[in-house]
């Protein structure tokens, strides 16, 4: 598995091109946090993706209000936060998604849950690890090619029902995993 | 579906978790109802606790997409033989559009979409230039040869596929006729016949679900598996063979290593029965399983029921890429063979190779022993090669009235090749003639008795023993029963069967006999090969030196150095030279091998004498001596103990020349006797006797000895030469 901090250029460079590398790390080291955010808030995975687009291209944009010393996912929040609700503005009625009175609460959760967010994620990788190997596999499955649960059940031999059991019970010990590692207040 | 009440709670503490976690899953698993989604925003716009909850959910789902999304290849597809699609259409421009550091799983979906594109283009093409698959390779640039293949998504098609095409798990190959190899990065490589279906599961896994494959697994890998739609198959090293037809019968060989086979029960055990949604093949509990190792197989049909496999033709497996020769049926010579071992005594499955017997053959099924030529000038005799043979086994020959059977499908030669060492069956003296052509076999360290034997490569080369050529001319197409041998019990050995089409051996050359039998020095040396010796042999393996029953070492024997005589190394054209660490005087002076001092310990480097490859000294008694007893000792912790040589005696004045091969090119010398300890264990110490009935040899002034050539040539601690009464001084 990939490591998820992508490393960038060795040596950062002098001046204002220090800021940019700067910037760029952090943008790269935090887009599952930001993923994670803006997923959580919409529900849906392919508005998330075009969300998170979104946000990079605004962020890039920002690049020169970026100040290296500052924390930088407050500011990148914000600016998701700002994409989330002009999403809202822009998508098409449907009754598959969250509701726009229940983006903006998710959204409010999601920020008040974004300070541990690192934390938990470390965690979450360490479950992952922890996972069998079958498990693994499974997910690699679902995940690498976004493959339906039809297709899932095809290419592993189980039927539908079986496949959502195990994705549940997947999801189960990751989440046993989870609460053992972390105090209550960070879940 | 999951009973909370056991559970520890985790968050949320609420009435509607459950729920809660079924829609949440059904989200992400993409098929949440609209109905689902209504019942989840009206839970969420309510309840805080819930938000909590969703909001854990879908951020862990966010980091798990990630995490699994950014999977790599875990695989290379190739096809031998096909034009390669230029790169750019696979990989994608589209990219640069997007800053340098985004994500990859970005990078992926644009791959994916980009690929479809130019799939499509590619299909557009080929349909241009008219190519249809019935066709054979054509001149055409964008020809393949005649097999289509699928990778990746259902619907995407990839005719045609460049080398080293990226496999992901879940991929599937389906291949018509025709070779594919799929090399998986975790070290194992697979040989795809068509017409075949494959899926990647794992970087470790993957299901056959109909064709052929070999699949040859490194260190690295073991425990790759390759499931079928009623088996799993788990390697633990290295080579095997695995088949799935239209029905769903399997089929596996293991060619070498070992293999975990597991397969659904024919009846299904009470508890842990798979239910009748769960298919047999991958409920978690699969009913039995075996170790199979070399020469093993197994053929489980659909319904799980086992049975051996007796035989299995080379050409089933696809064992690498080149063009495989083919099955012929029209020269195929020999069409079958099995044997009256019981199902439940072995699992051993014989291999027929159409065609296949060169140098270097593989002999058994359960060895990696190879056929060779014995002489590195004349190879194997010219009527034996590209003879149709038969791979048998060595291991699991429980029952003494071993019969197989082997079916000719043509007037043909009939071969057996049996191991110089045994005794002649009544069978096969019978219906077969002794060719007198001796053929060689190569072994390996197979054994931890022999664990420094290695293989060599061709004729000639690092060869352990021969068998002699027996023939039977078969007029008629039929069967013909062969009977067991007769070996010490704790030996494992098979004869060898092979078969040339009658007008086929009518053509080939005419041979002297002499190309084809033991020559004096090369490690083959056997009575058979040798004329009637003057002395009798006898040896023992002893612990120590003192516990020699035969004559014990002495250093005041006719040959010693204190009397005068001299052992000396002899050599033509520098080869058969003593190891580097012997000490060695001037003129070729092995005092080692007389100065009446024996080993210290079991690896004494400087008490001993010993060569590199095959060796020859000699010793000049001075005059003509009667002579009651040759005594050699050599003591070594392991291969060095065995001895492996002839002596010989020569009356002449001057020693004649010692570079002969054949006891016919020893003009002047007369075979003493032939030494052989290798049917002992290596290590301790070996003592060894020429003696004669009458208690005398010779006279003889001049005596050598030919060290047989070994991969551990033997530590001489010491050779005594004792002469009869009168001839003592």
């Amino acid at each position: 598995m990939i490591n998820r901090e992508c490393p960038t250029t060795d040596a950062p460079a002098e001046g204002i091109d220090a800021t940019m590398d700067q910037f760029i790390r952090r943008l790269t080291d935090h887009q599952v946090d930001l993923q994670g955010f803006i997923l959580s808030s919409l529900g849906s995975y392919s508005d998330a993706l075009d969300v998170l687009q979104q946000t990079n291209i605004a962020l890039w944009k920002k690049a020169d209000q970026f100040i290296p010393s500052a924390p930088f996912m407050p500011w990148a929040l914000q600016v998701a936060k700002y994409e989330i609700l002009a999403h809202l503005r822009k998508r098409r009625r449907d009754r598959h998604q969250f509701s726009s009175e229940v983006v903006e609460l998710m959204v409010d959760m999601a920020i008040q849950r974004s300070s541990n967010l690192s934390q938990r994620s470390e965690a979450l990788m360490d479950c992952i690890k922890e996972l069998p190997e079958r498990s693994r596999d499974f997910l690699a499955i679902r995940y690498a090619h976004d493959r339906s649960v039809a297709e899932v059940a095809e290419i592993s031999g189980r039927t539908v029902d079986a496949v959502k059991s195990v994705f549940l019970r997947i999801r189960r010990s990751l989440e046993e995993c989870l609460d053992r590692r972390l105090a209550p207040e960070i879940r | 579906m999951q009973d909370d009440s056991n559970q520890p709670k985790p968050t949320p503490a609420h009435a509607d978790a459950p729920m809660l976690r079924r829609i949440l899953a059904s989200v992400a698993l993409g098929d949440a109802l609209a109905e689902d989604w209504d019942a989840l925003n009206e839970l969420l716009v309510k309840d805080e606790d819930a938000r909590r909850f969703a909001s854990r959910h879908f951020e862990e789902e966010a980091s798990l997409r990630r995490e699994f999304a950014l999977f790599d290849r875990v695989a290379a597809f190739s096809m031998p033989g096909t034009a390669s699609i230029e790169p750019s259409y696979v990989t994608t421009e589209c990219v640069k559009k997007t800053a340098p550091s985004f994500t990859r799983w970005s990078l992926r979906s644009w791959v994916s979409l980009a690929a479809a594109a130019a799939v499509a283009a590619v299909v557009a093409t080929r349909l241009m230039f008219g190519e249809s698959s019935e066709e054979g390779p054509s001149q055409n640039i964008l020809a393949a040869v005649d097999s289509k293949v699928v990778v990746g998504e259902f619907d995407s098609t990839i005719v045609g596929a460049s080398d080293g095409e990226p496999l992901h798990v879940g991929d599937r190959i389906a291949t018509d006729e025709g070779l594919a190899s799929l090399r998986f990065d975790c070290g194992a490589e697979v040989v795809l016949k068509g017409p075949a279906e494959l899926v990647v599961v794992s970087p470790m896994r993957a299901r056959l679900l109909r064709g052929t494959l070999t699949a040859q697994v490194q260190e690295s890998a073991h425990g790759f598996r390759i499931d079928t739609p009623n088996s799993r198959v788990i390697d633990l090293g290295t080579e095997f063979g695995l088949s799935v037809d239209d029905e769903g019968d399997t089929e596996m060989v293991v060619f070498s290593g070992k293999v975990a086979l597991q397969y659904a029960a024919a009846e299904p055990t009470e508890e842990g029965a798979p239910t009748p949604d769960v298919p047999q093949s991958n409920a978690e509990l699969l009913g039995d399983g075996r170790l199979l190792t070399d020469g093993e197989a197994m053929g489980i049909s659909q319904s799980g029921e086992v049975r051996r496999l007796v035989m299995v033709r080379e050409t089933d497996f696809p064992r690498s890429l080149s063009p495989n020769r083919s099955s012929n049926p029209a020269r195929r010579v020999i069409e079958a063979v099995w044997d009256n071992i019981r199902d439940r005594d072995t699992a051993k499955c014989y291999r027929l190779s159409e065609g296949g017997f060169t140098e270097d053959a593989q002999a058994f099924v359960d060895r990696h022993y190879q056929w060779n030529g014995i002489q590195k000038e004349h190879g194997l005799p010219h009527f034996l090669r590209g003879a149709d043979y038969v791979l048998p086994y060595c291991g699991d020959k429980v029952d003494e009235n071993l019969r197989v059977t082997v079916r000719l499908s043509q007037p043909a030669q009939l071969y057996v090749l049996l191991d110089n060492r045994l005794e002649v069956p009544s069978w096969l003296k019978t219906t077969f003639k002794d060719s007198g052509y001796d053929v060689a076999i190569d072994e390996d360290s197979y054994s931890n008795e022999r664990s420094w034997q290695h293989l060599g490569v061709g004729p000639g080369e690092l060869l352990d023993r021969t068998c002699s050529v027996w023939v039977c001319d078969v007029l008629q197409p039929g069967e013909i029963a062969l009977g067991g041998i007769t070996p010490p019990s704790d030996w494992s050995v098979m004869y060898g069967v092979a078969a040339k089409a009658l007008e086929e051996v009518r053509d080939a050359p005419a041979e002297p006999l002499s190309y084809h039998q033991a020559t004096v020095g090369l490690g083959l040396a056997h009575t058979g090969a040798l004329p009637r010796p003057l002395a009798r042999t006898a040896w023992e393996r002893v612990e120590s030196f003192d516990k020699v029953t035969l004559t014990r070492p002495s250093d005041d024997d006719v040959a010693s150095y204190d009397r005068g005589r001299r052992f000396i190394a002899q050599t033509s054209d520098g080869r058969w030279l003593p190891h580097a660490d012997v000490q060695v005087l001037q003129g070729g002076v092995l005092p080692a091998l007389n100065d009446g001092l024996l080993s210290r310990n079991a690896d004494d480097l400087e008490r001993n004498a010993w060569f590199n490859n095959q060796g020859r000294f000699t010793v000049d008694l001075l005059k003509p001596t009667l002579i009651k007893q040759i005594n050699c000792y050599s003591w070594h912790r392991w291969g060095r103990a065995l001895q492996h040589f002839t002596v010989w005696g020569s009356t002449a004045e001057t020693m004649p020349p010692i570079d002969f091969q054949t006891p016919d090119e020893a003009p002047g010398w007369q075979f003493i006797g032939l030494v052989d300890t290798r049917f002992g264990d290596p290590g301790g110490v070996h003592a060894s006797q020429l003696s004669s009935a009458t208690g005398l040899i010779g006279p003889f002034r001049h005596l050598l000895w030919v060290v047989e050539r070994s991969e551990q040539s033997t530590f001489f601690a010491e050779v005594d030469v004792h002469a009869s009464a009168p001839d003592r001084n």
